[in-house]
């Protein structure tokens, strides 16, 4: 079983999350299956009363604490130059945390792991700092290849791996999770929101708001087709809902999932007439069209007398 | 110093990225664009899909009329019509993009490998046929049968395709399940590898990273990773990262110089 931190939380500043805020992040936290929520000293009071507290890590300076035990931290470059060996320094320690960054995907990294978990003799967590690219890669590989610790951060905060990336990869891989609700990700994500003040951007992986979002007739056709022809899973798995987009290649499918959306009968619309309404306004605006503009588009084309 | 051996970015934002639901590019957008990847050195630009209609064929034309160094590519489906499109463009290079994976032969388009196998064939024929290079892509060969695929390669070699890609349509394939498919390919068949990857689970960079640490020639890459879902791979962050093992053609640097005037025409901003 793997047993996963959340340590968004101890990279954020509480003074700016709304009342209530924090503590329902970490509510939802274990709602959708996380083992613990890595907290900085200034976050702990917000987490209540009511939050259990062999449910939290606490992050000072450079020593995490849960239940009195002491999480050391040390590099993924310190160990694979050590050829995978924990210094002895590190072994009165309760659990050591792996820190890999970027660097390490440039490197015989499966090596290093095989390396790691095949000599540890002491709980070993992996996690990133300033892995960009890598993170999300690095800790799905590490999971992959038998480690059974790892520490996220939703969204990335704190320059961790995104939680949510690695939670789907894994899911999108085979690799069997069945304490996670994934449903959970979405109200995550806008907990997340309120308690950073930052706002997610519309393409970021799994939680962004416009990544359900379908406009090419081709995909639209495979997707109608059977679900997971065009994407490693659909919408409802992470509590959101597909978005049908018109635009410039949109074509006659895209059109009549959109009427069947606004509940417009399709024998009362010219069909023809109406696409090329639409590429040509999506072309003259630069953007998508949407639902308002598309049924202002079908009651002037009705008005006009073709269809009444 | 030790020389670093050269990584190909292909280009692909007029063609996958233009896929993006809002991302709309007028033709002489598509113009600037393409003269711009040109001037920042990449070796093929996927203009567009002729079988689009006019307004996309008129513009991959002027795309084709003003390019100076980089191969200009169109994209088809596995089929004389789109191919017979493509001929319209006079393009430098026919890429034919086949699906691979049972999921999309058997259950959307409820064919066979045979059938497949043999389409392929007969529409790498047809582009061969007018004289131009062929280049195939591999659609959701993350989900693909090895054998299949490496099979189908072999065949492709002999009626003188010039490269492979291999895409990973969904976005699912981690560095390590791509590092034993390049692996794979590059044993099995002696043409040129391509990666094409998708950032729906935010490994798009690293998977393209990883297939190139094992012998993949080529890159596809968005500029700023624009595309469907959660876009492509980011050709800034691809040749940033990659930076340290491999001379990228265009470098991070040449790119980074361009980024204002670059989100200018890819954002309008």
């Amino acid at each position: 079983m793997l047993t996963i931190t959340d340590a968004a939380l101890s990279a954020i500043n509480p003074a700016i999350a709304p009342e209530g805020a924090i503590r329902e992040y970490c509510h939802t936290l274990l709602d959708l299956g996380i083992d613990y929520a890595e907290v900085s000293p200034a976050v702990l009071p917000y987490l209540g009363s009511g939050f259990d507290p062999s449910r939290v890590v606490l992050r000072n300076d450079f020593l995490l604490l849960h239940d009195r035990e002491i999480i050391a931290e040390i590099t993924a470059n310190t160990l694979s130059a050590n050829h995978g060996k924990v210094p002895g320094l590190y072994l009165s320690y309760d659990e050591l945390r792996i820190i890999g960054t970027e660097s390490l995907l440039l490197s015989d990294y499966s090596h290093i792991f095989a390396e790691v978990l095949d000599k540890a003799s002491l709980p070993v967590t992996f996690s990133t700092k300033n892995a960009g690219c890598a993170a999300t890669a690095l800790m799905t590989e590490w999971v992959l290849s038998g480690g059974e610790r790892i520490a996220c951060g939703f969204m990335g905060t704190g320059g961790h791996a995104p939680l949510e990336e690695v939670l789907l990869a894994l899911q999108v891989n085979g690799y069997p999770l069945p304490g996670i609700d994934f449903t959970r990700l979405k109200p995550l994500s806008e907990l997340w929101q309120a308690v950073s003040g930052r706002k997610i951007p519309g393409k970021k992986p799994v939680v962004g708001d416009k990544i359900f979002e379908v406009e090419s007739g081709v995909h639209i056709d495979g997707i109608l087709k059977g679900r997971g022809n065009y994407e490693p899973f659909g919408p409802e798995t992470i509590g959101a809902e597909r978005r049908f987009v018109l635009g410039v290649s949109s074509g006659k499918n895209a059109l009549l999932m959109k009427l069947k959306e606004l509940n417009i009968k399709a024998n009362t619309v010219d069909l023809d007439r109406i696409l090329r309404l639409v590429r040509k306004k999506s072309m003259e605006e630069s953007r998508s069209i949407s639902d308002a503009e598309f049924f202002s588009l079908v009651s002037r084309l009705n008005r006009a007398g073709t269809y009444i | 110093m030790e020389t670093k051996p050269p990584l190909y970015l292909t280009d692909t934002t007029l063609r996958d990225g233009a896929q993006s639901p809002g991302l709309v590019f007028s033709r002489s957008e598509k113009i600037e664009i393409a003269a711009l990847l040109d001037g920042l050195g990449f070796c093929v630009i996927e203009a567009g899909i002729p079988a689009m209609g006019n307004f996309e064929k008129e513009a991959v034309c002027q795309i084709m009329d003003l390019r100076k160094n980089a191969k200009i590519a169109v994209w088809n489906r596995m089929s004389p019509e789109d191919i017979a499109h493509s001929f319209d463009c006079r393009p430098d290079v026919i890429h034919i993009s086949a699906p691979v994976s049972d999921n999309l032969i058997f259950s959307v388009l409820r064919k066979n490998h045979a059938w497949v196998e043999n389409m392929l064939k007969a529409c790498v024929f047809l582009a061969k046929d007018k004289g131009y290079e062929v280049t195939a892509g591999f659609q959701d060969a993350s989900r693909a049968d090895l054998f299949f695929m490496t099979g189908l390669a072999q065949s492709l070699s002999g009626l003188g395709v010039s490269s492979i890609r291999l895409a990973d349509t969904v976005g699912a394939l981690t560095p390590s399940a791509i590092r034993r498919t390049v692996l794979h390919f590059k044993e099995n068949t002696g043409l040129p590898i391509g990666v094409h990857t998708h950032n729906d689970l935010g490994m798009a960079e690293a998977t393209a990273l990883e297939a190139a640490k094992a012998g993949a020639s080529f890159v596809d890459t968005t500029l700023l990773g624009v595309g469907e879902r959660a876009g492509n791979c980011d050709s800034f962050v691809f040749s940033e990262a990659a930076d340290p093992l491999f001379n990228t053609l265009p470098s991070y640097r040449a790119l980074e110089n361009q980024k204002s005037h670059i989100r200018r025409l890819i954002y309008k901003e």
